[in-house]
């Protein structure tokens, strides 16, 4: 529910205000998110769900592939796909694990 | 921050990250869609039709003008004038409403691995230019000021642009004169010169102006192999 509302709330935001954004950075940007709420699902199934983890999670994951794609412009190299394979990979492990717990409950 | 908190208790921050793929995703969407230009269907139906129609109509006129002709017996050739005729050549300097399209070399940095000819402008691009200016009706075209004749070349001679035998550097300046809409529109059109020379970061300003001043053609006209003969029906 608060994340339906989240979701309205950005896209008017976005609509709104015409921002121009960068394919690499949207793709680091998107899979950033959908690795922390899937971790944040996953953490809830474990019961040690804590929301200021996630979100510091988030920005350093965030910040840190922005730093990637950066560098990788500075060096004309597609360093971002790092970022894209592991948060790629942890998005998939998180689900596995919340569906491992899901099944034990 | 802390009311914020308390008002969407445990989980704000999956609300927090959702407002941000939300906004992404809104302002990405926007950018697919100003993108999405493609011609329905319906408008080239459209189109083809009038085309077909306005041939027709041609090929009526010209027949009309060629019984004509037969009827006060004379010749296209004697109408010309002398004038005229150096006019056509182009051995006389013009002016007229037209286009002048600028153009330079890229100015992206070209990316490792990538072959540096792909930035710089070429013969084709001038001549894809020109066909387009003259295909949309243009009555005299100049590069870099020497005049387009029948005989021109328009040729790539080492990293300069040889016309008339001439050669120029970048940045090229074509200047042609005729309807200037219609001379914007062809270079402009969706899909054509101007977005395809584009896309390799090439610089090409196209403005129509009032008046454009072309110059004649300064060289001679050699016609060694070529003799006049009657007209005959192939």
């Amino acid at each position: 529910m608060k994340a339906l509302i989240g979701l309205t709330a950005g896209f008017f935001l976005g609509y709104i205000f015409q921002v121009p954004v960068d394919e690499k950075i949207f793709a680091v940007i998107m899979l950033a998110a959908i690795d922390s709420i899937c971790g944040g699902f996953s953490a809830k199934l474990n019961s040690n769900f804590n929301d200021t983890i996630l979100i510091c999670g988030f920005f350093t994951n965030l910040i840190f592939g922005l730093i990637l794609i950066l560098l990788g412009n500075f060096f004309e190299l597609e360093l971002y796909y790092i970022a894209l394979l592991i948060f790629g990979l942890r998005i998939f492990k998180n689900i596995s694990a919340a569906q491992e717990l899901f099944l034990k409950k | 921050m802390e009311k914020i908190r308390q008002i969407l208790g445990e989980g704000w921050s999956i609300t927090f990250i959702c407002v941000i793929v939300g906004f992404i995703l809104s302002t990405e969407l926007r950018q697919e869609e100003e993108l999405e230009t493609v011609t329905p269907e319906q408008r080239i139906e459209e189109l083809s039709a009038q085309i077909l129609k306005v041939e027709k109509e041609r090929d009526d006129l010209q027949k009309k003008l060629s019984m004509l002709q037969e009827e006060y017996d004379i010749s296209p050739e004697e109408l010309l004038t002398m004038e005229e005729l150096r006019m056509k050549a182009g051995l006389t300097a013009l002016e007229g409403s037209g286009v002048i399209v600028r153009m330079d070399d890229s100015n992206m940095t070209t990316r490792r691995g990538e072959n540096p000819n792909l930035y710089v402008i070429h013969d084709e691009d001038i001549l894809r230019i020109v066909n387009e200016l003259r295909a949309a009706g243009a009555e005299a075209i100049s590069i870099n000021g020497q005049r387009l004749t029948a005989t021109s070349e328009i040729r790539c001679a080492g990293p300069t642009l040889s016309v008339n035998n001439v050669r120029s550097a970048p940045p090229f300046e074509v200047i042609a004169i005729g309807d200037k809409n219609s001379l914007e529109n062809s270079i402009k059109m969706r899909g054509g010169v101007e977005d395809a020379l584009k896309v390799w970061g090439i610089q090409i300003d196209v403005k129509s102006v009032e008046n454009v001043y072309i110059p004649p053609y300064k060289g001679d006209f050699r016609h060694k192999f070529a003799r006049v003969v009657e007209e005959k029906n192939l």
